[in-house]
C-alpha cells in the first residue's frame, strides 16, 4: 500500500454566502503528480489553502504528511513546497535576502541548484522584489520554492505571467524533481496542455464538487476535451478560458 | 543535499528584517531624517527648534510605513487573498508566535538605535539646558494661574538621561490656539486619532473582509493624512513663524520642553502603535483566537 501525502474525506468549506467545496475526497500517493483543474471560483485555491492550514473549513478531514492541516508543525512545513497564486514574495527584499532567510529555515536548502535557477532562468537577484517584473517574481519564487527540495509541492496556478519558453523550462524542472527525487506534485492550473506533460493523474472540480478524479492513461481523449466534456464548454471557449 | 538541521530561526528572522526592511535606507524614510538632520548641520553648523521638530514629525511619518510593513493590500476580493505576505510567512516553516516575537524585537531594536541615534545627534548639537534641578511643583502664579507641572524622560546639558519636569501656565495647556499648549494638545489629539484608526480599521477589517466601500478606504488612508496634517501645520508654522496666523501657529515647537514632550508622546505612540500592528499580525498569524 502506498503512503499517501495528501489525504482529503468528505472536505465542505463553506464561506458567508456561498459552498466553496463540497464533500470533496481525493488521496494524493507519494511521488505522485496530480493537475487539479477548474473553472475560476471553482474551488482550487480554496482546496489548496486548506491543504496549507491558511483558512480552516466546516467539515471533513484533511492530512498532508500524515499531520492534520488545521496543525502543521514546522518540520512539516518544511517539506511543504507552496507557490500562492498571487505573488507574495517579499516587495521590500531582494532575492538574495530571502534566500539567506531560506537557508536558514529550511534544512534542505540546495545553494547550487538555486544557482543554477538563477542563472538558466535568469533572475534578477539583487534587486528588491517589487522592482523586478512579474514574470520574474514568479521565476523568484518558484527558484526559491524548487531550491527547498520540497517533499511535496503545492502550487496555484504556478505559471500566471510567465512566457512559453520559460513555463516549458519550469515544466522540465517539475518533471525532473517528480522523476529524479520524488517529489509529490499538487497542482491547479487552466493551462490543459501542461497538465497532461507532467501530471499523472488529473482532478476535474466544479463549483466545489470533484466531477472527475482519473490517471491521464486512463483518459478517453485530452484533458482538454474531458474538460470540455465536464464543463459544456465549447473548444473555442475552452481555448479562450486557458491562457 | 543532506539535511543540515534546524538552526535558530527566530535571530534568523530579526536579522532578516533588520537588513531587509529596517535598517535598510531604501526601504524606510526613517533615514531620510538622519540625512535631513546632517545636511541641516553641515550647512548652518546649528540646528534650531524648527528643524529638530521637523526632524521628529518625519521620524513619526517613518513609523506610518514600519506599520505597513506587513500590509500590502486591503482590495480582497476574496477570503483567501486577503493578506498575501501573510501567507508568505505562515508558509515558512516557523510558528508564528516566533515570527511574532521576531517581528516585535526587531522593531524595538530599530526603535532603540533610532532614539540613540537621534539623541546623540541632539547632544551634539543642540545646548540643552541643564535640566538637573528636578521637581514636582505646582504653584499659583500672582495673576491667579495655576503652574501644571509635567514629568518626563529627557537629555541633561552633559547627555544625561533623566526626568525632567516641565512648568506649564494652566489656561496655556489647555488653549488650542496658545503656542505651548496648542503643541500637546494637537498632539494628543493626533495620537488619539491614530489610535482610534488602528483599532476601528483592525476591528472592521476583521468583520467585513470583502468590503471596499469608501469607510474602509477612508480608515486605510487616514493615517497618513493626520501625518500629512502635522506636517503642512508645522511647514506653515515655519513659513509664518514671524506672524500670528491663528491655529497653524500652535503648532510651532517654541520652546525646548515642548521638543522634548514631542519626543516622549513619539516615543509612546509608537510604542503603542508597534503593539496594535502587531496583535493585528498576531491574529492573521493565528497565534490568537
Amino acid at each position: 500500500m502506498s503512503i499517501m501525502d495528501i489525504e482529503i474525506q468528505g472536505l465542505t468549506k463553506k464561506y458567508i454566502t456561498l459552498t466553496a467545496l463540497r464533500n470533496v475526497s481525493l488521496n494524493v500517493a507519494s511521488g505522485e503528480s496530480v493537475g487539479l483543474v477548474g473553472a475560476n471560483g471553482a474551488g482550487k485555491t480554496t482546496l489548496l489553502y486548506i491543504l496549507m492550514g491558511f483558512i480552516s473549513y466546516d467539515e471533513g478531514m484533511v492530512k498532508i504528511l500524515g499531520t492534520s492541516s488545521a496543525n502543521i508543525d514546522a518540520a512539516t512545513k518544511e517539506k511543504i513546497g507552496f507557490v500562492a497564486e498571487e505573488i507574495s514574495l517579499l516587495p521590500w527584499a531582494t532575492l538574495l535576502d530571502i534566500a539567506g532567510l531560506y537557508k536558514n529555515l529550511y534544512g534542505q536548502w540546495d545553494k547550487d541548484m538555486f544557482s543554477r535557477f538563477l542563472e538558466e532562468w535568469e533572475i534578477v537577484a539583487d534587486k528588491r522584489t517589487r522592482s523586478i517584473s512579474k514574470g520574474q517574481r514568479r521565476l523568484a519564487e518558484l527558484a526559491v520554492c524548487l531550491s527547498c527540495h520540497p517533499t511535496i509541492l503545492l502550487l496555484d496556478e504556478p505559471f500566471i505571467g510567465l512566457d512559453a519558453v520559460m513555463r516549458i523550462k519550469v515544466l522540465e524542472v517539475m518533471k525532473e524533481m517528480n522523476s529524479q527525487y520524488g517529489t509529490t506534485i499538487f497542482y491547479s492550473s487552466h493551462i490543459l496542455s501542461d497538465i497532461e506533460k507532467i501530471a499523472h493523474r488529473v482532478i476535474i472540480i466544479r463549483q466545489g464538487e470533484i466531477c472527475l478524479d482519473e490517471r491521464i492513461s486512463n483518459l478517453e481523449s485530452s484533458v482538454e476535451k474531458t474538460f470540455v466534456k465536464y464543463y459544456g464548454l465549447s473548444r473555442e471557449e475552452t481555448a479562450l478560458s486557458g491562457e | 543535499m543532506g539535511r543540515r538541521g534546524t538552526k535558530n530561526l527566530s535571530l534568523s528572522l530579526v536579522w532578516f528584517f533588520l537588513k531587509t526592511f529596517l535598517f535598510n535606507p531604501l526601504n524606510n524614510p526613517v533615514f531620510v531624517v538622519i540625512f535631513i538632520f546632517i545636511v541641516f548641520f553641515s550647512l548652518e553648523r546649528s540646528l534650531d527648534k524648527y528643524h529638530v521638530a521637523l526632524i521628529l514629525y518625519l521620524a513619526i511619518l517613518g513609523h506610518y510605513f514600519i506599520g505597513n510593513m506587513f500590509k500590502d493590500s486591503v482590495n480582497a476580493e476574496e477570503e483567501t487573498s486577503k493578506v498575501p505576505i501573510m501567507r508568505y510567512f505562515q508558509a515558512l516553516p516557523i510558528s508564528g508566535r516566533k515570527i511574532y516575537f521576531s517581528y516585535l524585537l526587531s522593531t524595538a531594536i530599530y526603535v532603540l538605535a533610532i532614539y540613540v541615534v537621534l539623541g546623540f545627534l541632539l547632544m551634539e548639537f543642540m545646548k540643552l539646558p541643564d535640566l538637573k534641578n528636578i521637581q514636582f511643583i505646582k504653584s499659583v502664579t500672582p495673576d491667579g494661574d495655576t503652574i501644571t507641572t509635567l514629568t518626563g524622560f529627557g537629555l541633561t546639558e552633559r547627555g544625561i538621561p533623566q526626568f525632567v519636569s516641565i512648568g506649564l501656565k494652566k489656561s496655556l495647556l489647555f488653549d488650542p490656539i496658545s503656542r505651548i499648549g496648542g503643541g500637546y494638545i494637537w498632539l494628543s489629539l493626533c495620537y488619539i486619532l491614530a489610535f482610534i484608526y488602528i483599532s476601528v480599521f483592525q476591528i472592521f477589517k476583521q468583520f467585513n473582509p470583502k468590503s471596499r466601500s469608501y469607510l474602509a478606504k477612508l480608515f486605510h488612508k487616514l493615517p497618513l493624512g493626520i501625518y500629512l496634517f502635522l506636517g503642512l501645520a508645522f511647514a506653515t508654522e515655519l513659513m509664518f513663524s514671524q506672524k500670528e496666523i491663528g491655529i497653524c501657529t500652535c503648532f510651532v515647537l517654541r520652546h525646548l520642553d515642548l521638543m522634548i514632550s514631542l519626543s516622549l508622546v513619539t516615543i509612546v505612540g509608537t510604542s503603542l502603535s508597534i503593539v496594535l500592528m502587531s496583535r493585528s499580525i498576531l491574529s492573521e498569524l493565528k497565534v490568537i483566537d
